[in-house]
């Protein structure tokens, strides 16, 4: 089967090959700082999309598993002195456990409460980190927290953690691909397209919609995790509700459903307020006109499917030639 | 000839609403079995009931010589059970017609997270075979062209053609179709029952709700007639189009059918 191997991979080399060349050309620490972040913080917009992209949940409150990651990879270095490895990895595992727990509570009741669920709980989380003291140092939030080191090597710099963070990226961002691609990624589609019949093709709907739920979570907690040891410092104040829409907006101006999309959007959401300080000031105003402008005329985002990347290449296709073949004739009856 | 299915006193009640009343039925291994009847005869209700989609408010329902009255459905369809297609058309409609049928063959494509995410041989290789199934299958129906096509795309008489792919892709033992010919002009309705002849030989006992009457008595070994949640007739086409009940049930009712169909 190597038809679809050869097709996708060199594509996706030549960008990995480009990007990896990036340092050699960007030498400013702080032009490093914000191309990283861009990078990590694309990991938690691709996990929304894998919830709400793919599966059709609406989660609000990411953030609180970006935070638990990073807290428990924090304190685990910190207090326990685990090797970073075991830190790093087990933030995952942790976070997919409470993903899998808050998606049974959600099965149990229902997930017409996933949203509010996952509302109250980003706040939950966020009032355990500001007032857990003994653990969390609240407020004050954790300070000195070591930088990531595998087999000796300590990635202590910012072109270091270049690397570190553009391998991990890929690493998730494949992983997450292969997910989607798979009969695991068709069920969760068939879910947020038409639950119904879903179930009628033998899907156990219910149980799809936790195990989404609890993968996404591992692909948050890791990346919170990287995020932590990459600034050293964890303060309540960055796991809010605030944060989770703006996540949330990353994954959907990028176009949900596209992979490629949401780290297009991660990058415009994080680079925007460092180019432009009344963005920044403004960011939540501007974030909810976007959501509010998108939804009535661009739902899909950028890069999604029949979003405005395809409208935009449709229109340049019209203009030369009448159009391609007729398919959307009576597309939807009843 | 041994009995696929068979319902024993099935009522259905939805408050008031006595949708079935006391159906016995029995469904063949190798038959085309149609079912009629006026709107709102409990037609669509037999089959949500049959599939667990409903759960019968008396009787029994057995299949395989099992008793599957109360199983969800996610177990009644599993691969070689029963699928079925929808009165109302229900496709994932932002994914491909293939995937469609692809995801027709979830209980039986045996793959682990694991295996994907490594991309193992055998994830790969079961991978690519569901895949050349599905091309089968479409080409059967004539739906290769449009095999990547996203399945809200197509017009409507297409998209029942993929519902009927994606049933066929659990390589069923029982399939339930629900007005498939609705939406489609007349003589794509013709290449329909054609194709329900070569579905039910592929080796699926075939039920199917059709509304034109002229349809329905051509394609059927037998047929059923429900009347306001009551089995009225159970016969061959011959017979139940001479019993008196079924006559008077039609009678007046001339006008209605006519805008259904
Ligand atoms: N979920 C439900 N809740 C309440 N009433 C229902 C429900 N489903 C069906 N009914 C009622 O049960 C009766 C039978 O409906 P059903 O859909 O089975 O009829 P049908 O024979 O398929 O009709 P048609 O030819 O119009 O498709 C109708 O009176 C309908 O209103
Ligand atoms: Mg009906």
């Amino acid at each position: 089967m190597g038809k679809g191997k050869s097709r996708a991979l060199p594509g996706g080399l030549i960008v990995l090959v480009l990007a990896a060349l990036i340092p050699l050309v960007v030498r400013g620490d702080y032009h490093l700082r914000v191309l990283n972040m861009v990078m990590l913080y694309s990991i938690v917009a691709l996990s929304i999309n894998l919830i709400v992209g793919f599966s059709g949940q609406l989660d609000f409150g990411r953030s609180a598993f970006v935070g638990l990651g990073a807290y428990w990879s924090a304190i685990l270095m910190l207090r326990l002195h685990v090797p970073f490895l075991v830190a790093f990895l087990s933030a995952g595992l942790f976070c997919t456990l409470i993903g899998a727990g808050l998606g049974l509570l959600c099965r149990k009741s229902s997930f017409d409460y996933l949203t509010l669920i996952t509302i109250g709980f980003n706040e939950i989380c966020r009032l355990i980190f500001l007032n857990w003291l003994p653990v969390t140092n609240g407020a004050m939030g954790l300070r000195r927290i070591p930088a990531p080191s595998l087999f000796g090597f300590t990635f202590d710099t910012n072109v270091r953690y270049f690397y570190f963070s553009l391998v991990l990226l890929t690493l998730c961002y494949v992983a997450i691909r292969r997910i989607t691609k798979s009969k695991l990624g068709r069920a969760f589609e068939a879910v947020r397209d038409d639950p119904i019949a879903a179930a009628y093709s033998g899907i156990r709907v219910p149980d799809y919609k936790v195990l989404n739920f609890a993968l996404a979570s591992f692909f948050t907690g890791i990346a919170g995790s990287a995020m932590v040891h990459y600034t050293q410092y964890a303060s309540p104040f960055n796991y809010t509700l605030d944060e989770s829409i703006y996540q949330l907006q990353m994954a959907i101006l990028g176009g949900l459903g596209s992979l490629p999309g949401s780290i297009l959007g991660t990058a415009l959401l994080v680079i925007a307020p460092e180019i432009s300080r009344v963005f920044y000031e403004y960011r939540l105003m501007f974030v909810g006109v976007l959501m509010v402008v998108m939804m009535i005329w661009a739902p899909n985002g950028i890069l999604g499917r029949a979003g405005i990347g395809e409208r935009v290449i449709g229109l340049a296709r019209f203009l030369p030639m009448p159009s391609r073949k007729a398919a959307r004739t009576g597309g939807e009856a009843r | 000839m041994s009995v696929l299915l068979k319902t024993q006193g099935v009522d259905k009640f939805f408050g008031g609403v006595k949708a079935l009343i006391n159906v016995d039925l029995e469904i063949r291994e190798d038959e085309i079995l149609g079912v009629i009847g006026p709107n709102g005869a409990g037609k669509t209700t037999l089959f949500n009931v049959i599939t667990g989609f409903d759960r019968p408010t008396n009787g029994r329902i057995f299949f395989d010589g099992a008793d599957i009255t109360g199983k969800p459905v996610y177990e009644v369809c599993r691969s070689g059970g029963i699928s079925r297609t929808f009165q109302n058309i229900r496709l994932f409609g932002q994914m491909t017609v293939i995937d469609n049928v692809v995801v027709g063959m979830h209980t039986r494509l045996r793959t682990g997270l694991l295996g994907v995410v490594l991309r193992s041989q055998a994830t790969v290789r079961k991978e690519a075979e569901a895949y050349a199934k599905a091309h089968k299958i479409l080409e059967y129906l004539g739906l290769d062209d449009v095999a990547f096509e996203r399945a809200a795309n197509l017009p409507y008489g297409r998209q029942r053609k993929v519902e009927i792919a994606r049933a066929l892709a659990s390589e069923p033992k029982l399939i339930l179709l629900d007005e498939p010919s609705a939406g489609m002009n007349p003589q794509e309705a013709m290449e329909l029952m054609t194709l329900i002849g070569g579905i039910r030989r592929m080796g699926p006992a075939v039920v199917v709700i059709e509304h034109n009457m002229q349809v329905v008595m051509g394609i059927s070994d037998r047929v059923v007639v429900l009347n306001f949640g009551e089995k009225i007739a159970d016969g061959t086409p011959a017979e139940v189009q001479a019993d008196e009940r079924v006559i008077e049930a039609y009678l007046g009712r001339e006008e209605e059918d006519a805008d259904a169909s």
